[in-house]
């Protein structure tokens, strides 16, 4: 367990290293005294984070979805300040196909027009259905973190196994919402859902 | 001779040889270093493009933390067998997937990734490739790769030296074949070039094979031959005909001996004849003279006798007759006197001593001026002329020619003589020169003969002995006498009293 976790350790510590982000005022050896459960949680977080920003190169907006060339792909978070939190530090100011990136906390019931990415944190997972069918009718790719988010409808869902975090992804909704998937995300992908969910 | 035959058969032999083998070591060389330098690039480049195509399949690995991904993906490397190794390393440098070809072998893997560069070391390939994504590194790959380049080198000698053999096997067949078609006529003709030396046969040919520069120096050769044959013919030939003409010469030779021997006898014979017979007419010419002198002298006498004697019994006519006797009856006893006098400078001894002639001219003139007082003479002499020869003798001659001077200028109203001595056509003579009537060129021939008149004895009279006279005593001396002269222009002789000195 301990191996485990020293493992995921530095697993994240490595992703922190390597997005050129280290918490501000965070003790190099800070990790030993946090609480377990919680820091396992925030690296989670982390993880899923830059996994969602990774996502963002392998995926293909239409142009339609932007208003302009430089326009910014915007990431949807709902239900989870922590992951706005951790998915601004991994953006930063880093781009995907050549368009910066904002992260933006949304509540349930406004508008998901203007985002390319929702974030469906756990807390919401009973709204997934209804939150990935308006998401997939406005070209936005759904993203959730509950078991069964696939079947919810939603197009890409983490999972945590063995103390690693995957994902699961259905690219037949992808594809409904008007979006290309990338070969090569479909490579890394634990379970890839061929059948359309309609 | 067999020694130079067998050397050039071996030099084409090795010409041949050597051409080839140097040929392809360069060639081979040259191919050699560049195989192995496009071996190097070409293994650099594939492992280069490998290393970026793993990394770029492996990026979703990377960054989506799936090392099985990763290790499934460098698993692929098995279907190229020269990669022996491969690795690929986190953003962090730490080893994030691996890949042996054979499982077995535990080489260590480098513990931190480095550039973007390439190492060689024996026959390994290290290399290393970053990977990039969005313009960030997300990893790094690694790859050891079999560097076949003592291999390649060795495969490259091989085929090098295979080559070689057969190209050697070729040109030694070529170099053959060379031998039938090149140095064989060339040989042949050599061999052809000794035997013509020995036997000295030049009819034999070289045989013309082919029209190239061998068939050139077949002809040139036979050229040659034929050249030397020709000519040795032509020397011969000439060389006879030079022995004939020797031989000719010498016959001839002889013969001009054979006639000059005969010549000088019979001109010796002649010569006694003509000196016995010159005596005797001498001896005849005396004693005639002398002996005609006494009738002469008779019918002389008595005819004045009959003139005085009988003058009344006789006419006019009568008279004249007997005058006409007289005076012919007296030019024969001076003609009988001259040839005396001719005769007489024949037989004359003849001593030679210092004579003035200048002085002997200036006494006879006198003389001669005594003679003839209604002359007006006038002289021009130049003084101190003096001359080895017979004073006597001499003196006749002078008296002679000064005294022909005076008679033929006897018409003019003055007589102008001139002595002294002049170059004339080389020859430095003494001259005597008057200012009489001349004669005619034609006759200057005619001049010295005895008896040999140009102007009638009316006009000038004289028995015609007085130039032979001349001759005679110039020529006792070895000298020479000649004259020139025109008609009313006066005349010149001239004579010397010395042989003519060899130039």
């Amino acid at each position: 367990m301990l191996r485990a976790f020293m493992r995921v350790l530095a697993l994240g510590l490595l992703l922190l290293l390597w997005a050129g982000l280290l918490v501000p005022g965070l003790p190099a050896n800070a990790a030993e005294t946090i609480d377990e459960t919680i820091d396992e949680t925030a690296i989670e977080t982390r993880i899923k984070a830059a996994f969602i920003r990774h996502f963002c190169t392998y995926i293909n907006w239409p142009d339609s979805a932007f208003e302009k060339a430089d326009s910014p792909i915007v990431l949807g978070v709902m239900g989870s300040g922590a992951m706005a939190e951790a998915l601004r530090a991994v953006v930063g100011n880093r781009t995907a196909h050549n368009r910066p990136m904002v992260v933006r906390e949304i509540d349930p019931g406004d508008a998901l027009g203007e985002l390319h990415v929702l974030f469906i944190a756990n807390s919401m997972r009973t709204r997934i259905p209804t939150l990935a069918a308006a998401a997939i009718e406005q070209s936005v790719l759904p993203i959730s973190e509950s078991p069964r988010g696939l079947e919810a409808g939603s197009a890409i869902n983490f999972t945590v196994e063995d103390d690693k975090v995957k994902f699961d992804i259905a690219p037949a909704v992808v594809r409904n919402a008007g979006l290309d998937v990338s070969a090569q995300l479909l490579t890394v992908a634990r379970v890839i859902r061929q059948e359309s969910s309609r | 001779m067999k020694f130079a035959l067998h050397s050039l058969r071996q030099r084409v032999f090795a010409g041949v040889l050597l051409t080839t083998v140097s040929a392809l070591l360069i060639a081979g060389s040259v191919i050699v270093i560049k195989e192995l330098s496009n071996y190097r690039e070409r293994i650099i480049q594939d492992m280069t493009s490998q290393a970026d195509l793993m990394g770029f399949a492996s990026t979703p690995a990377l960054l989506f933390n799936d090392q099985k991904l990763g290790e499934n993906n460098l698993a692929l490397l098995k279907a190229r067998p020269q990669i022996l190794s491969a690795a690929i390393y986190s953003p962090s440098g730490k080893l994030f997937a691996t890949y042996r070809r054979n499982p077995s072998a535990n080489n260590d893997f480098p513990e931190i990734p480095g550039a973007d560069d390439y190492r060689i070391q024996g026959d390994r390939l290290h290399l290393f490739r970053r990977i990039v994504a969005d313009g960030e590194i997300v990893g790094t790959v690694y790859l050891e790769a079999h560097y076949r380049v003592r291999e390649i080198l060795w495969q490259q000698a091989v085929l090098m030296l295979s080559a070689m053999g057969v190209a050697l096997v070729i040109s030694m067949l070529l170099s053959l074949w060379l031998q039938a078609r090149l140095t064989g006529p060339i040989l042949k003709i050599a061999r052809l070039a000794h035997r013509i030396a020995r036997e000295r046969d030049y009819a034999l040919r070289a045989e013309k094979t082919t029209d190239d520069e061998i068939g050139t120096l077949a002809d040139a050769f036979n050229d040659l031959v034929a050249e030397v044959e020709r000519s040795k013919n032509e020397m011969r030939r000439s060389s006879e005909e030079m022995q004939r003409q020797i031989e000719d010469r010498r016959q001839a030779e002889l013969e001009v001996q054979r006639l000059n021997e005969e010549l000088e006898q019979r001109v010796n014979e002649r010569t006694d004849e003509l000196e016995r017979a010159n005596k005797e007419l001498e001896a005849f010419s005396y004693s005639v003279s002398h002996d005609l002198r006494a009738p002469l002298r008779a019918i002389d006498g008595f005819s004045q006798a009959l003139l005085e004697d009988y003058a009344n019994d006789l006419d006019a006519t009568g008279k004249n007759y007997l005058g006409c006797a007289r005076s012919a009856a007296q030019r024969m006893g001076r003609l009988i006197d001259d040839l005396l006098k001719l005769s007489r400078i024949n037989r004359a001894e003849f001593h030679r001593s210092e004579v003035d002639l200048s002085a002997m001219v200036e006494e006879v003139l006198d003389e001669l001026c005594a003679r003839h007082p209604e002359q007006t003479v006038v002289r021009k002499i130049t003084s101190g002329l003096t001359e080895d020869c017979d004073p006597q003798l001499v003196r006749i001659a002078l008296e002679n020619i000064l005294g022909n001077a005076m008679k033929y200028s006897g018409k003019r109203e003055q007589t102008a003589i001139e002595f002294g001595m002049r170059n004339y056509k080389g020859k430095s003579s003494y001259f005597i020169q008057d200012n009489g009537v001349g004669f005619e060129m034609k006759y200057a021939d005619k001049l010295f003969g005895a008896f040999q008149r140009l102007h009638s004895s009316n006009d000038y009279p004289g028995t015609g002995i007085g130039l032979a006279t001349v001759q005679r005593i110039v020529h006792r001396h070895g000298g020479e006498v000649w004259a020139e002269s025109a008609l009313d222009r006066g005349s010149t002789f001239y004579f010397t009293l010395k042989p003519e000195e060899p130039r």
